[in-house]
């Protein structure tokens, strides 16, 4: 019996090698089917009917007026639409409106006129009332919605919704003083705190679209059972199971072209390497594609057709808190960002799926010339150069420099990022980082209770325009600056360009404070790259790839759900 | 993951009692010695200790520095500088593998200190204290009994997690070779895992209370302590060694679980787990990542597995072979 | 024993209370709270949602009125679901249920079969091969052995679904219960073979033979009966780890059960899943505990509990 065993531990080892040996090779057969998938783009034309599967993950809520996550926001845009639309080259064009709005003189009303019989997908009439609704939503205190601050420019919002402890009666009056009003069935007025270009554009969120308030009718009630809601996008939520999945299916009452496809299942998958085995299972059509596997995803025959890599619009730093020694030196920050090879990175952490880049705001948004690599000559890779700044900061050859930590989340991504740099600075700088890990939650409070030195951070646009990459985060008021930035300069030109209404002028603007922040004095700490979306796409479905958008929450082309067809 | 711990505990019949008393360590070596399975489990435990210890020491068995990173190199297979392949980051597996194997048994081991310590002390007290301390700690081992352990691992690793303590955080003082982290890992896994052994201590101190020897030394006059620590304690070593043998892999599995779903070591620390778990994301672009540290822990599991069966057999006085 | 049974039911409400109490201030100890997110929130937003789920008293406070809320059988809502905590264990449990007794009913067969097969047939090849699953199952954790099966079977053979788990469709079960239930299938066979060893060994086994009882007679009517005494000890701390020890699974097979929500919860700082799931967890736990005390007295005529 011993003697048996004994040989069972050796046929143990023999199995697990010979498994792994077939794993192995197990991805050779796809070579036989990898033929026949082509991907022409916008070849034939839209087809009604069909029905898809997609991963997808679970959204937190599906209240628009409440949500602040990129899953949620994805799937209200498919069964809600706002007043206004963004088109894939981001211009503002109506959707719910019926024409661009009219402008007050002084630049603070606002009033859009609603297209004409306009339906919720129950039949029942969609009207200027239900606009008001939303935004009373948003603002409201006990819904206390994450997206609030973006519409803090209506007139009363704020006060509303700071309005948490009064009373009923008091609650109702501030209520009625938020400053967006129905003139009439088909009217609605916005009032605004000051001038803002960017308002009409900040129409097409989600935290403004419209409330059913024949089923909603309070702000302050907690958003109905989906199946118990009323829709106005192209789609609506037939079935929602929680963990499992949603069924979407045609609103037939939606005021634009039909949607194509009969139905969409949104299945629900936490990770990424699952979406990917279902995907190679022909369980689903469409899902985010799996980076750690990016380069076995290119290199297969089939997969590599069915892939799909954008720019997108998060932008990733090495975060510094600037109250904490050494970092408030910006030869210290100077140092350690000349210090990191980003194009290295790049390469070995993300198998080359992103865009090494210095700049801050991304290229698209912030214009005036400036590409992923205006910044290189100051800040980028120069090991000599980033010795000679920490000796020039006091710190010779690394000499009597403190350890800092790096938090960062548990993501391969991240934790590939803070090894990388550990490893590169104190090779090149011979200083020594500690490396923290800790869930987002973890991450986060100690970032809002500033309890950080550096951490791998970053940002993705809400809406673009270049406002969105400053405001409430490194001006010194600002309720998300735990940078510890406080910078006269960018103050100054900050206060100018918000409330400006001179276009040229304030992108011009907000070109400096770009420079502040990605270059001198480095605001924002080391600008390592620029995120990219990467998808897989079965080669029927039509419609992801084309319309492909940086607003796309989730999915690609998900903004734009109503173009999705199946091409048999 | 404790199935096995608690389980065999209760299989093996850990309350019966011991007959033979007289020479049972040397009989207990003796079977064992000629118990073949567990004596390969034993001598390949002793093989993959000492080529990890040797590994953190010597270039020559480690070859390359665990975190040391080499562009030039990533993802790749076996190659005649990198026997087992290098990870995403250019990092030797071969190297890696091994700091993880430290890594892990330093989990393994110190889990089942913890755990014995623990264990020890309250089965010890309630067998030996009053009516009313057995009861107390007997609840509060019930309590613990019942508390989900998948649950409470995770729950007590979050807990411990990133707090600026020193010696179990990430503060100073460390303890050497035993940073915060690992000391974190370690107990939140021994935080429900010491149960099992309280009340295996309980039972067999219970049983040996009554045995003859035992009454016979008391009427012979020796002292309480004496009694406890001559003639009890050493005899309920033998179900508590076959416990431990069973715990450490369990331990180690449980680590590896950490890892995988995400509360695992910070890196560039390698533990088996993280690994395992670094593996498994890029399972697809270089398998060995994860082939590598994972029959790392088998051959862990099944050396423990071998030489507790043959302790366990060594040990008990019913085996006949 | 119905008092008995009676009194360890009632045992079992301070011991939910205590399991309760620990959870309660071990999940508050966990730093960061529900509404850090990698995207902060204005403080101002974060007061108003701190409010809105009555997270904003002093922690004595919240845990006074969640113990009053408990009694009343409310957990409160889940900050993640937006919904109430019992409909979220509600919708989830029961595939979590399905999939941990399918996974123990496999263990369970397949271990005794393959234990009681090596045991009769000791030293030949079943036995090797009895052996050799047994050892290898055992050998590696249940997330390993789960990808190479998906790799395997359901990429490169294509007999199974990679994700989803359908009651009754094979192409969705087959995997998620075998990667759960190798192990204590493992483990059941290893018991099984060495009892079975130990009881053929009898006196009584070679009484039935030397009467010429049949062969096959002997071993089911005799050997397995006596031999499964030390196997059914172990089935109820096996039934509890199946139950409440399916998180990987659940994730990796996409089953919509409550495992998978646990680990999410503890990392969104989900209060009252996490103490929904535990409680619910204990349950299971201390009446399977109590099952096995009370097979214990059947099995063992012995004992008397009183």
């Amino acid at each position: 019996m011993q003697r048996l065993r004994f040989y069972s531990l050796l046929g143990l080892l023999v199995v697990v090698f010979a498994s792994l040996a077939l794993v192995a090779c197990g991805d050779d057969d796809d070579d036989e089917t990898g033929t026949d998938a082509t991907n022409t783009p916008g070849s034939g034309s839209p087809q009604r009917g069909g029905e898809i599967t997609i991963a997808y993950a679970e959204p937190d809520s599906f209240d628009p007026h409440y949500s602040a996550f990129a899953q949620d926001i994805g799937v209200q845009r498919m069964v809600w639409r706002g007043l206004y639309r963004l088109t894939l080259g981001n211009k503002t064009e109506p959707e719910m409106a019926a024409a661009m709005p009219g402008v007050s003189a002084d630049g603070k009303t606002y009033t859009v006129k609603l297209k004409a019989g306009l339906k919720w997908s129950d039949g029942q009439p969609l009207t200027a009332k239900d606009f008001v609704a939303g935004i009373q939503r948003t603002c409201n205190p006990d819904n206390a919605g994450n997206y609030k601050d973006t519409i803090s420019n209506i007139v009363g919002c704020d006060e509303y919704y700071a309005a948490a402890e009064k009373s009923a009666d008091e609650k109702k009056k501030l209520q009625e003083a938020v400053g967006v009003k129905a003139l009439d069935d088909t009217t609605v007025e916005f009032r605004l705190e000051n001038p803002q270009p960017t308002f009409p554009m900040i129409l097409s969120l989600w935290m403004t679209f419209p409330s059913p308030s024949h089923i909603v009718t309070d702000p302050g009630q907690a958003w109905p059972d989906v199946t118990k809601l009323a829709y106005n996008g192209p789609y609506k939520i037939a079935s929602y199971t929680a963990k499992d999945s949603a069924v979407l299916v045609r609103n037939e009452n939606w005021a634009g072209a039909p949607a194509n496809l009969d139905k969409i299942t949104m299945k629900y998958i936490d990770k990424l390497d699952v979406a990917e085995n279902a995907y190679r299972a022909d369980q689903i059509d469409l899902t985010r594609a799996n980076l750690t596997n990016l380069t076995a995803i290119k290199a297969d025959p089939k997969l590599g057709k069915e892939f799909l890599q954008v720019g997108g619009v998060t932008t990733r730093a090495v975060h510094m808190n600037l109250k904490k020694k050494p970092l408030d030196n910006p030869k210290v920050r100077l140092a350690l960002s000349q210090a990191t090879d980003r194009e290295t990175l790049n390469k070995v952490a993300f198998q080359g799926a992103y865009i090494p880049s210095t700049t801050w705001m991304p290229p698209a948004v912030v214009g005036g010339g400036v590409t992923e690599k205006t910044f290189d000559a100051i800040v980028g890779f120069n090991p000599e150069a980033a010795k000679k700044n920490l000796a020039d900061a006091g710190y010779p050859d690394g000499k009597g420099f403190p350890e800092l930590t790096i938090v960062v989340n548990d993501v391969p991504d991240r934790k590939a990022t803070a090894e990388f740099l550990k490893e590169q600075w104190k090779k090149i700088l011979n200083i020594d980082i500690k490396i923290e890990v800790v869930d987002s939650k973890t991450r986060a409070s100690r970032f809002t209770s500033e309890d950080y030195e550096l951490f791998p951070g970053g940002w993705t646009q809400d809406y673009p325009d270049p406002e969105n990459w400053v405001a409430g985060l490194f001006n010194s008021d600002g309720a998300n600056n735990h940078y510890g930035v406080a910078d006269r300069q960018l103050d100054d030109l900050f206060k100018k360009a918000y409330f400006n209404t001179n276009d040229e002028e304030r992108r011009k603007q907000y070109q400096e404070i770009n420079k502040l922040l990605s270059a001198d004095p480095m605001l924002v700490g080391p600008v390592l790259y620029q995120e990219s979306f990467n998808y897989l796409i079965k080669p029927g479905l039509k419609g992801p790839r084309e319309n492909v958008s940086p607003l796309d929450a989730h999915l690609a082309g998900d903004w734009n759900v109503e173009a999705w067809y199946l091409d048999k | 993951m404790s199935i096995s711990e608690r389980a065999a505990i209760l299989a093996d019949g850990g309350f019966e009692r011991p007959r033979k008393q007289l020479g049972l360590w040397g009989v207990a070596f003796q079977r064992l010695r000629r118990n073949k399975l567990a004596m390969a489990g034993g001598v390949i435990l002793l093989l993959l200790i000492a080529l990890a210890t040797l590994a953190g020491v010597s270039e020559v068995v480690g070859r390359y520095r665990p975190s040391e990173q080499q562009y030039e190199e990533i993802l790749t297979g076996p190659t005649g500088s990198h026997w087992l392949g290098t990870d995403n980051l250019g990092r030797d597996t071969w190297a890696r593998t091994w700091e993880g194997t430290r890594i892990s048994l330093k989990i393994g081991i110190g889990t089942q200190f913890v755990v014995l310590c623990v264990g020890i002390l309250v089965g010890a007290g309630a067998a030996l204290g009053s009516r009313w301390t057995d009861g107390v700690l007997m609840r509060f081992t019930d309590l613990m009994y019942a508390f989900p352990d998948l649950l409470a691992i995770i729950l007590m690793r979050a807990v411990l997690s990133q707090r600026d303590w020193p010696i179990i955080g990430t503060g100073d003082p460390q303890l050497p070779g035993l940073p915060g982290p690992l000391l974190q890992v370690i107990l939140a896994i021994s935080f429900v895992g010491w149960v099992t052994l309280a009340r295996l201590v309980r039972g067999q101190m219970l049983a040996l209370k009554d045995m003859e020897y035992v009454m016979a030394a008391r009427s012979m006059g020796a002292s309480e302590r004496r009694i406890v620590f001559v003639h009890m304690l050493p005899n309920t070593l033998g179900p508590v060694i076959v416990a431990v043998t069973f715990g450490i892999p369990t331990a180690i599995f449980a680590e590896a679980f950490l890892g995988f779903i995400g509360f695992g070591l910070p890196p560039p620390t390698a533990s088996l787990g993280t690994l395992v778990a670094e593996g498994y994301a890029y399972v697809r672009v270089n398998e060995w990542m994860i082939a590598v540290p994972s029959a790392v822990i088998a051959a862990l599991m099944l050396c423990f597995t071998f030489l507790g069966d043959g302790l366990r057999d060594a040990l008990d006085p019913r085996t006949r072979r | 024993m119905t008092a008995y049974i009676l009194r360890r039911l009632l045992v079992m409400v301070p011991l939910l209370w205590a399991i309760a109490t620990i959870t309660f201030f071990l999940m508050h100890a966990v730093p960061g709270g529900p509404f850090d997110n990698e995207k902060p929130l204005p403080p101002a937003t974060v007061a108003a949602l701190e409010r809105k789920y009555n997270l904003d008293g002093p922690l004595a406070e919240q845990y006074l009125d969640f113990l009053g809320n408990l009694v009343r059988g409310d957990l409160g809502l889940s900050f993640r679901q937006n919904r109430p905590v019992s409909e979220v264990i509600g919708d989830g449990f029961p595939q979590t249920l399905q999939l941990g007794l399918c996974a123990f009913a496999f263990a369970l067969i397949a271990g005794v079969t393959l234990g009681v097969i090596s045991a009769v047939k000791q030293n030949g090849p079943m036995d090797y091969i009895g052996v050799f699953v047994a050892t290898a199952g055992a050998a590696v954790p249940n997330f390993v052995l789960s990808v190479f099966l998906v790799l395997f079977f359901a990429l490169r053979l294509g007999w199974f679904d990679v994700i989803g788990w359908e009651f009754g469709n094979p192409r969705q079960m087959v995997l998620p219960v075998i990667g759960l239930g190798m192990y204590p299938a493992a483990f059941i066979a290893r018991i099984t073979r060495a009892s079975m060893l130990e009881v053929l060994r009898q006196d009584y086994i070679r009484t039935a033979r030397a009467k010429g009882v049949g062969e096959f007679h002997v071993v089911m009517q005799h050997a397995v009966r006596n031999a499964m005494v030390p196997v059914l000890t172990v089935l109820g701390p096996i039934l509890a780890a199946l139950i409440t020890g399916s998180f990987v699974i659940e994730h990796y097979f996409a089953i919509p059960g409550i495992g998978r929500s646990f680990v999410e919860a503890v990392g969104v700082r989900d209060y009252g899943v996490i103490m929904g799931m535990t409680l619910l967890y204990a349950t299971v736990i201390a009446l399977l505990n109590l099952a096995v005390d009370i097979s214990y007295a059947i099995v063992n005529p012995r004992i008397r509990y009183s």
